[in-house]
């Protein structure tokens, strides 16, 4: 009889702590299946010019991809940190998504340009393909092309100093 | 009798009609229901109206036009939003715990109470 109730008391037991953690999980946080997978390859138009870009006009360094549109309330928000990070050097592409080329332009031109260019991915195709689901999101790609880190939600100092600035240190060095 | 043959025959065009297409509904209904929406996490994609929702049952039409397989679907998924878009988690050595849980779950609770009775 005691045995048993031993049992049934660890079976409740465990079942209580495997559901506490899931409680617990954020699933927000979840890392991408892409990390240190090769960015493929983009074949978008610009924002502004509307014409092809080439693969060869992204950065041979280490550079941060953002995903944006003017309808994001967050992007707005993260906005000036993507300014301080261009200020410091760090290159920055943008992905315009699932936006209207002219509310693109004037947004860019209320808050600010940092962005070596736009791709204008207005279907969200190239979004679809990096997994996109929680705009502002930003990708860290690295000299060899190859996704370094994914960062869902717009960037914070804690994110900057975290994951951002260590895998441009190295470049710096 | 000839009019009964023309109610057949209109039937038989008009049921027709629907599955004309090269276009498997159903299979395509049952996917849908097996992916979340990552943007509002707790539905699947064939209920939410959010835009990702929109372009994902897309994705997912496009691909069965073109004739992939659903493990092609759900990996095409799986790879650029990781396993978690999947309802079902993934079936391997690290998650048969989880799916063999709830019957060892039975089974003792139904050891425990048969063998209270006993008594």
């Amino acid at each position: 009889m005691n045995l048993q109730k031993n049992i049934s008391f660890i079976v409740f037991a465990i079942f209580f702590i495997i559901l506490s953690i899931g409680l617990f999980t954020d699933t927000k946080k979840i890392q991408s299946p892409l990390i240190n997978k090769k960015l493929p390859e983009i074949v978008l138009p610009d924002l502004k010019s509307q014409n092809m870009i080439s693969h060869n006009f992204l950065p041979k360094e280490t550079f941060l991809l953002n995903v944006w549109a003017s309808w994001c309330q967050a992007c707005i928000v993260e906005h000036e940190k993507i300014k301080n990070l261009s200020n410091k050097g760090i290159k920055i592409v943008g992905v315009n998504y699932k936006d209207q080329r002219e509310d693109a332009i004037g947004w860019l031109s209320i808050y600010g340009n940092p962005y070596l260019f736009s791709y204008s991915d207005k279907e969200g195709r190239l979004g679809l393909e990096l997994g996109v689901y929680g705009v502002p999101e930003t990708f860290i790609i690295g000299e060899d092309g190859i996704i370094k880190d994914k960062i869902v939600g717009p960037i914070t100092d804690e994110i900057i100093n975290k994951r951002i600035d260590p895998l441009f240190r190295k470049n710096n060095d | 009798m000839i009019s009964k043959i023309k109610y057949i025959l209109v039937g038989i065009i008009f049921f027709s009609n629907t599955y004309a297409e090269d276009f498997d509904n159903q299979r395509y209904q049952n996917l849908i229901e097996e992916i979340r929406c990552m943007v509002c996490q707790n539905q699947n994609i064939a209920e939410s109206e959010a835009p990702l929702a929109v372009d994902l049952r897309e994705k997912v039409k496009e691909m069965l036009l073109d004739g992939k397989s659903n493990i092609y679907i759900k990996n095409y998924l799986t790879d650029r939003y990781s396993d978690f878009i999947l309802y079902d988690p993934p079936k391997n050595t690290q998650t048969a715990l989880l799916w063999l849980g709830p019957v060892l779950f039975l089974v003792i609770i139904t050891y425990l109470f048969y063998s209270r009775r006993e008594r």
